[in-house]
């Protein structure tokens, strides 16, 4: 599936422009990650890309097709949201918390059948944690949530996957693990935008990166011409060295000198 | 004269005056001493029941805020009280008494409650007005509280008060007496609605005893109590009194399917108590005829009365009304 | 988890009808089990049939459905709210229900009690809605605004008071507010059967949906859900249900606090096994409750008393292992 934002504005009050016009592409089986400084507009603009926000102008485009033009239900089955983690009110068990999942499947009065659980235990096994499945959610780890969270989205059987700030609170395994359950769903065909406030994970696991700063999306790019020293100055307002190690293995590092205040 | 001796004249006159100004000390129900004037003319009673002593003892025209038990509005009244007082709707007063209100009325003399009004009786005396603390909840009470409040009144109405005092004795005297070697029916006293009932420590249940029943209520405590119709079976009650107050009358109950089996009603022994110029039931002079009404309507003849014309009596002396027979018809006559 | 609270399931479905049956042996008016059975017979043409049927069959059939209205509409505005704290009194709705009995009790129209009391309930839910409305019916700005319309309420009721007659009304409007299902007849249930039902159709049948409600709105929204639909369709189900009940209950609370947590104990969170087991654990509890209430004494205690009486040390208990469970994630 292919997702396209033009030109996408959005504001939420009036005169306060949060998106100004972005526009990009992401194919099928792609890893788009979007970098940027905090409140420069992520989260909204994955919310927009979800179909739950409408622009003010532009559109979200699935393979040609304008989001808002198709039921809610329609676009819960072909785009799947995975949030930031939060903190549930209640003690949901796994099993229970990625069957939600099934909703857009789902008639108003429906309760979730046998082969709705067959998709769910799915889900679990294609993301590594089937053995969890019984333990309440409140018991699990970050990572661990995290990793549930996507099995949800993949129960949604949505061919676009967006993930907002999936790595942040983890630790490097969970981290490395939840990079890479991304890459093996798009290896899979299931294309993934992921916003992230980590530009070294971009590096080694991109397909393409772009920049939303002030509202404004660079053009996507490889993860090598993106993210330069330059681009990461002009982002976060300071300056990073970017380095690579003899195994080929690349990071992005803070200059240690001149951090302003 | 010279001047200074008619300066003289007139400070002695008025310290005369000052020393001797008509006013009396008084023994208030509370026990508390109270310098009443000797005229209270402006009497203002919060006391809901004190208001109906003032009009039995003949001070119906001193009465310059009343407060009335049961009376929200003089719309609620009974046709006899507004008859008995034209002025009523002017006197009638509800909720929380405002001292600055009654200070601005001219008001000499104040009847309150000892429980209700403790707090703004501390502070009208403070400013200086006398006032007359009442507790009242048994026949003995009542009577001292006649006698003391005539007492405060003074001329006429303390020789009232004495005589009214001493009928309400010697009518509950006689009544104890006709009754007291017969069998007690087993009485069952409620109030507001059918399924509230008087408790052991109320006025309601002292009446039902002097008249000759035999509460089966007594051993509740507190004021009204909620019951279920499993325990008025248990109690099974022979006699059913209705407060006047009650919003049910006797032939809901008798015609209420869930009732049939109750003793009172299968015998038709369901009344609802009436209602005059005051409740009954409650501690005012009135509460004479409800005793005289409860021990006619439990033992009929015992008492070897007649309601009706006491009844009548009772209006005529103590309150200066002649009833008429509209009036009297429910109230112990045909 | 399931493997050792089966049983305790099992349990949850006996449990309100075991109560309800027990429920009728019990009474101020000794009968013997042999007089019970007659009476179940003869019907009202025997003092035992008048008693468990015109007494006791309808107080409990009352008991059942206003403890299962304050369970399931417990459990339900928890997850709605996302809050384990609430219970049907956050929303303002018992106020105005009081509102409207204490008016109609100074009007001297004991009649119009259960009338006026679910009339006023619902005002306070339409004045809920409509100004949660402007927000987005956000769950904060309906708790605030429940907050504020229960406040609201409480004063006019409060003005009630003062001005009520002190010898009839008062005691009437303060028995009232301390609630209890004394002298329920069958032509009180009807009204409350025939509103109840249709709420508790439509919050069972969509019971699993009700889950989506505790995700955030951008879950939720993702998930196909428009919760500025669902949310307030959720409420004034719930609102009606609690409206039915406290105009012949008067004020009980606590219940729909305390069942909730302990249904979540036995079956978990997924409201689609959550509200029933609440609404069964409801009715057992009210049963139960009922039955003390009306027997012990020769008075009645009223019921928001005894609630609060075992529902403080209830919840005290509840609290402990919420927060031990709490603790166990990190």
């Amino acid at each position: 599936m292919r997702l396209e934002a033009a030109g996408v504005r959005f504001a939420y009050r009036k005169g306060e422009d949060v998106l100004r016009g972005v526009s990009f592409a992401v194919e099928e089986g792609e890893v788009l990650f979007v970098l940027g400084p905090n409140g420069c507009g992520k989260t909204t603009l994955l919310e927009c890309l979800a179909g739950i926000r409408r622009p003010t102008a532009g559109a979200v485009l699935l393979d040609g097709v304008d989001l808002h033009a198709l039921a809610a239900r329609e676009r819960a089955r072909r785009i799947g949201l995975v949030p930031q983690l939060h903190e549930p009110a209640f003690p949901y068990s796994v099993t229970e918390m990625v069957l939600l999942g099934r909703a857009p499947y789902l008639r108003t009065l429906a309760r979730p059948g046998p082969e709705d659980r067959r998709e769910a235990e799915r889900a679990l096994e294609v993301v590594g944690i089937a053995p969890l499945s019984d333990r309440s959610f409140t018991t699990l780890s970050g990572g661990e949530r995290q990793l549930v969270l996507i099995a949800r989205g993949l129960t949604q059987g949505a061919g676009v996957l967006l993930l907002d700030e999936p790595d942040a609170h983890l630790d490097p395994f969970y981290q490395a693990r939840v990079l890479g359950v991304a890459r093996e769903l798009s290896r899979a065909g299931v294309s993934v935008v992921l916003s992230t406030h980590d530009p070294t994970s971009a590096l080694s696991h991109a397909d393409r990166v772009l920049f939303l700063v002030r509202g404004e999306a660079s053009p996507a790019a490889a993860p090598t011409e993106a993210i330069t020293e330059a681009t990461l100055k002009a982002a976060y307002g300071v300056p990073f060295s970017v380095l690579q190690g003899e195994d080929g293995a690349r990071a992005v590092a803070l200059r240690p000198q001149n951090v302003p205040y | 004269m010279r001047r200074w001796m008619k300066g003289i004249l007139v400070a002695g006159v008025i310290a005369a005056v000052g020393l001797f100004a008509p006013a009396r000390e008084v023994i208030d129900p509370m026990g508390r001493i109270v310098t009443v004037p000797d005229e209270a003319q402006r009497i203002a009673s919060p006391y809901g029941m004190g208001t109906y002593y003032l009009y039995a003892l003949g001070a119906k025209e001193q009465v310059v805020a009343g407060w009335y038990i049961g009376l929200r509005t003089a719309s609620q009244a009974p046709e006899v009280l507004r008859r008995l007082d034209p002025d009523l709707a002017i006197k009638l007063r509800f909720g929380d008494p405002n001292l600055e209100d009654l200070a601005a009325l001219g008001i000499n003399l104040v009847l309150a409650d000892a429980t209700r009004h403790a707090a703004f009786s501390r502070l009208a005396r403070e400013v200086g007005l006398p006032v007359l603390e009442y507790q009242v909840e048994t026949f003995a009470d009542l009577a001292s509280a006649l006698r003391t409040t005539g007492q405060a009144l003074g001329g006429e109405a303390e020789a009232r008060g004495r005589a009214l005092a001493r009928k309400v004795e010697d009518t509950l005297a006689a009544t104890e007496a006709a009754t007291a070697d017969l069998a007690r029916p087993r009485v069952l006293f409620s109030g507001p609605d059918p399924l509230r009932v008087a408790s052991g420590t109320m006025f309601q249940t002292l009446l039902v005893e002097a008249a000759g029943g035999a509460s089966v209520s007594a051993g509740l405590v507190g004021s009204w109590n909620e019951i279920n119709l499993e325990q008025i079976f248990v109690w099974d009650p022979e006699v059913v009194i209705l407060a006047p107050y009650s919003t049910a009358e006797p032939k809901d109950l008798l015609a209420d399917p869930n009732w049939q089996r109750v003793s009172a009603v299968a015998s038709g022994r369901v009344y609802k108590m009436p209602r005059l110029i005051a409740p009954w039931d409650t501690p005012v002079p009135d509460a004479l005829l409800g005793l005289l009404w409860l021990a006619e309507t439990l033992h009929p003849g015992a008492l070897g009365i007649d309601l009706c014309a006491e009844v009548q009596a009772f209006h005529r002396e103590v309150y200066g009304l002649e009833l008429s027979a509209e009036e009297l018809a429910g109230s112990g006559c045909p | 988890m399931s493997r050792r609270h089966a049983w305790l399931v099992h349990l949850l479905w006996i449990a309100p009808l075991a109560a309800f049956v027990g429920s009728l042996f019990v009474g101020r008016y000794p009968l013997s089990l042999a007089s019970l059975f007659q009476g179940f017979g003869e019907g009202s043409t025997s003092l035992a049939g008048s008693i468990l049927w015109r007494v006791r069959v309808p107080r409990a059939v009352a008991a059942g459905l206003v403890g299962a209205n304050l369970g399931l509409t417990g459990a339900l505005f928890q997850g709605v709210f996302r809050n384990p704290l609430v219970d049907s009194r956050i929303l303002g709705v018992s106020s105005g229900a009081a509102f409207g009995a204490a008016l109609a009790l100074l009007v001297g129209s004991p009649a119009a009690v259960q009338g006026g009391a679910f009339l006023f309930g619902l005002a306070a839910v339409g004045l809920l809605l409509l100004l949660g409305a402007r927000f987005g019916f956000s769950p904060l700005a309906l708790v605030v605004t429940g907050v504020l319309v229960g406040a609201f309420f409480s004063s006019l009721l409060g003005l009630v008071t003062y001005v009520a007659d002190p010898l009839r009304t008062l005691p009437a409007i303060t028995f009232w507010l301390l609630g209890g299902l004394g002298g329920t007849r069958w032509s009180d249930l009807l009204p409350v059967a025939a509103v109840s039902a249709p709420g508790l159709l439509v919050l069972l049948s969509l019971r699993w949906r009700l889950n989506l409600l505790s995700l955030s709105d951008a879950e939720a929204g993702a998930l196909g859900v428009n919760t500025r639909v669902f949310r307030p369709l959720a409420v004034a189900a719930g609102t009606l249900l609690v409206s039915a009940s406290v105009s012949i209950s008067g004020m009980i609370g606590w219940v729909g606090l305390i069942v909730p947590h302990v249904g979540r104990a036995i079956v978990g969170s997924d409201q689609a096994k959550l509200l029933p087991a609440s609404a069964a654990l409801g009715a057992t509890t009210l049963l139960v409750l009922d039955a003390i209430a009306r027997s012990v004494l020769p008075g009645e205690i009223p019921l928001g008393v005894l609630t609060g009486i075992v529902g403080v040390p209830a919840f005290l208990a509840v609290l402990r292992v919420f927060l031990r469970r709490r603790g166990e994630a990190r």
